[in-house]
């Protein structure tokens, strides 16, 4: 009875998919579009353009939806995802973006002022020496 | 030393470990020592640093010269800039505040007592290296011109 339960409801969501929207392209390049996938996963999210089988994307997107239609553990396990994609975007990773690139702007600073000072790479190194040797005195 | 060090916490700060400590201080000192290098090979006048570190009576080279006037000219920028990071650090450190700030305030800490200590032995000693280099390098490029000069004054004395 439940098994039966279960099957029409797949069956259901299978019909009245419409979340899946898929293009095929020639026979090897998939389009997944955005609106459909955006709130899957990571994986899915982020291809815009596939050069595998079509017919595996489609299956795993089958099996994703399904999932998330099948009852309370998908609909937790959507929330779940959903909010920590969002997390991810609205809290850290601007900030750790502009971090990296004031670390990276540290070094080329250092490497261009040295190189105006004369010194076309001993200094820069022999000064990164000496600051990896500190850190590594201090954590070791 | 009883904190304890999260390698997550380290990876993601390190960024903010290197940006805080930076490479300022060395660029100073160098641009020193190497004005101060310049000024030791012109002709000087009587009131130069130069004759006053003379006057004190230390090295003979004029390598060390440099360095010392350096050190002399930039030195107490360089110590007080050291001084007023570590302290502004503790007071980070012991303030209590969680989720990382202290523990990235103490390593930062240590790290700049530390990058001080191979800035003052092991960065000025291969900065006495490099321009010891750069004397030599000079001196041959000099002995290779006046070479090449009295080779072509005996050409033309020849004609």
């Amino acid at each position: 009875m439940r098994k039966q339960r279960r099957n029409s409801v797949v069956a259901k969501s299978q019909k009245l998919d419409p979340i899946l929207r898929i293009e095929t392209k020639r026979d090897t390049n998939v389009k997944c579009h955005r609106d459909v996938t955006q709130h899957h996963d990571y994986d899915v999210q982020s291809f815009g353009v596939l050069q595998t089988d079509p017919r595996s994307v489609i299956e795993s997107c089958q099996s994703r939806c399904d999932e998330r239609k099948r009852g309370k553990l998908g609909l937790q396990r959507f929330g779940r995802v959903r909010g920590s994609v969002e997390e991810r975007r609205n809290s850290g990773h601007h900030n750790h973006g502009a971090g990296l690139h004031l670390y990276a702007l540290t070094f080329v600073s250092l490497f261009v002022s040295m190189r105006r000072m004369g010194s076309n790479f001993w200094l820069f190194a022999t000064t990164l020496f000496s600051s990896v040797f500190a850190f590594l005195f201090v954590l070791l | 030393m009883g904190v304890p060090l999260n390698m997550v916490l380290l990876s993601e700060g390190l960024p903010f470990l290197v940006v805080t400590i930076g490479f300022e201080k060395s660029i100073i000192l160098t641009k020193a020592v190497l004005s101060a290098a310049l000024d030791t090979r012109r002709p000087r006048p009587q009131d130069s640093p130069m004759l006053a570190a003379q006057k004190v009576g230390v090295s003979s080279t004029p390598m060390q010269y440099a360095v010392q006037v350096a050190i002399q000219e930039k030195g107490y920028e360089i110590v007080r800039d050291y001084a007023i990071e570590i302290c502004i650090l503790a007071a980070g450190a012991a303030s209590g505040v969680q989720g990382g700030l202290q523990q990235f305030c103490f390593l930062a800490a240590w790290i700049l007592v530390s990058t001080a200590f191979s800035f003052s032995t092991f960065y000025t000693a291969v900065l006495n290296i490099k321009l010891e280099i750069n004397r030599i390098k000079r001196h041959i490029a000099l002995r290779q011109s006046t070479g090449k000069m009295t080779e072509s004054i005996d050409a033309l004395r020849e004609l």
